[in-house]
């Protein structure tokens, strides 16, 4: 991980730490805070595992809603973006066992999106990107999340996932190949200048 | 065609790849009514929890009164001769005691008994103890 990578993380984990501390002195009030910081990264990891955003959304409430009760788990932890996600992730893991939904990984339906006006040109692109990370495993599916979204260290993901730095990194390398299988520069509409038809 | 990476020219490279799953980060987002949502659940679960609060509150203050009233109680009865006046018939009975122990009528019995009560003594035993007369 480059220096300005980690710095960002670094400073990402002590913005999460200064929302514990206002909710730790002003109540529920400043938990809109820490949605406003955290929720949009929560979901979008959480979906990962649920495959399913209305699931996802439920194990963020209800993360956050424990937060909120007792804050101090968050400020007292080394890295509190690295706690936050993984209190989520085993959220998301005890909603997955007690519902046993049945879902779909072919297609987005079930997701919200929203496409900014300069890029609508790359929907497609990011909709391919989905697409292809819903069809790894769960287990190789998290650890790009958390990797390329996050920018997590093999050793910080391997934290949150309760696993080793060297299996975390394993999946890495098998999900990324798996995904320079199935995302190829014609399928992307890619031109070999790199720029989108 | 292979590139000098490895990669064929329809082939993305890893940092490409990358680029592109980076850019992809943002687009899928919460429901718009999430926050509303989660606010509100904070709100109902710390209201909860201020109720449970609050029960138990009430459950440890009504076993303290319980367990205060109870030794207090206790300590009331072992000093109750002491501060609370012996029943009629207590005293009747000590009369009658003290009246055939002395060989004299009720009514100096009762006399006694309650000069007895003004002294201190414990009513139970009045009539085992000997009443010293001031000698004229």
């Amino acid at each position: 991980m480059s220096e300005p990578q980690k710095k960002s993380t670094d400073s990402f984990s002590n913005q999460v730490r200064d929302c514990a501390n206002r909710i730790s002195e002003s109540g529920a009030v400043a938990v809109g805070g820490l949605f406003d910081l955290t929720a949009a990264r929560l979901v979008r990891f959480s979906i990962t595992i649920t495959r399913n955003q209305h699931d996802a959304e439920d194990a963020v409430q209800s993360t956050l809603a424990r937060i909120a009760s007792g804050p101090k788990l968050l400020q007292r932890a080394t890295n509190p973006w690295a706690y936050l996600l993984q209190m989520v992730r085993n959220e998301s893991l005890l909603i997955l066992r007690r519902r046993k939904r049945t879902f779909s990984i072919a297609n987005l339906c079930d997701l919200v999106t929203r496409v900014a006006v300069d890029e609508v040109e790359k929907e497609e692109t990011h909709r391919k990107i989905w697409l292809a990370l819903r069809k790894l495993p769960v287990e190789q599916s998290e650890v790009v999340v958390l990797k390329i979204w996050e920018e997590l260290t093999f050793a910080q993901i391997a934290e949150v996932l309760s696993a080793t730095p060297a299996t975390v990194a394993s999946r890495y390398r098998y999900a990324m190949s798996k995904l320079s299988r199935s995302l190829n520069k014609s399928s992307l509409g890619i031109t070999h200048g790199g720029h989108h038809e | 065609m292979s590139s000098p990476f490895g990669l064929t020219n329809d082939e993305l490279s890893p940092d490409e790849l990358e680029r592109l799953i980076r850019a992809a980060g943002t687009y899928v987002v919460p429901s718009s009514d999430l926050r509303a949502r989660t606010i509100e659940d904070v709100r109902e679960y710390q209201r909860g929890w201020i109720r449970v609060r609050r029960l138990m509150w009430l459950v440890i203050s009504v076993a303290i009164i319980w367990g205060a009233s109870y030794l207090i109680s206790n300590k009331i009865a072992n000093y109750r001769t002491h501060v609370v006046a012996p029943f009629t018939e207590e005293m009747n009975q000590t009369a009658a005691e003290l009246a055939e122990q002395n060989r004299y009528g009720v009514d100096w019995g009762l006399v006694d008994a309650y000069e007895r009560q003004r002294l201190g003594t414990n009513s139970k035993s009045l009539a085992d103890k000997e009443i010293t007369l001031p000698s004229n």
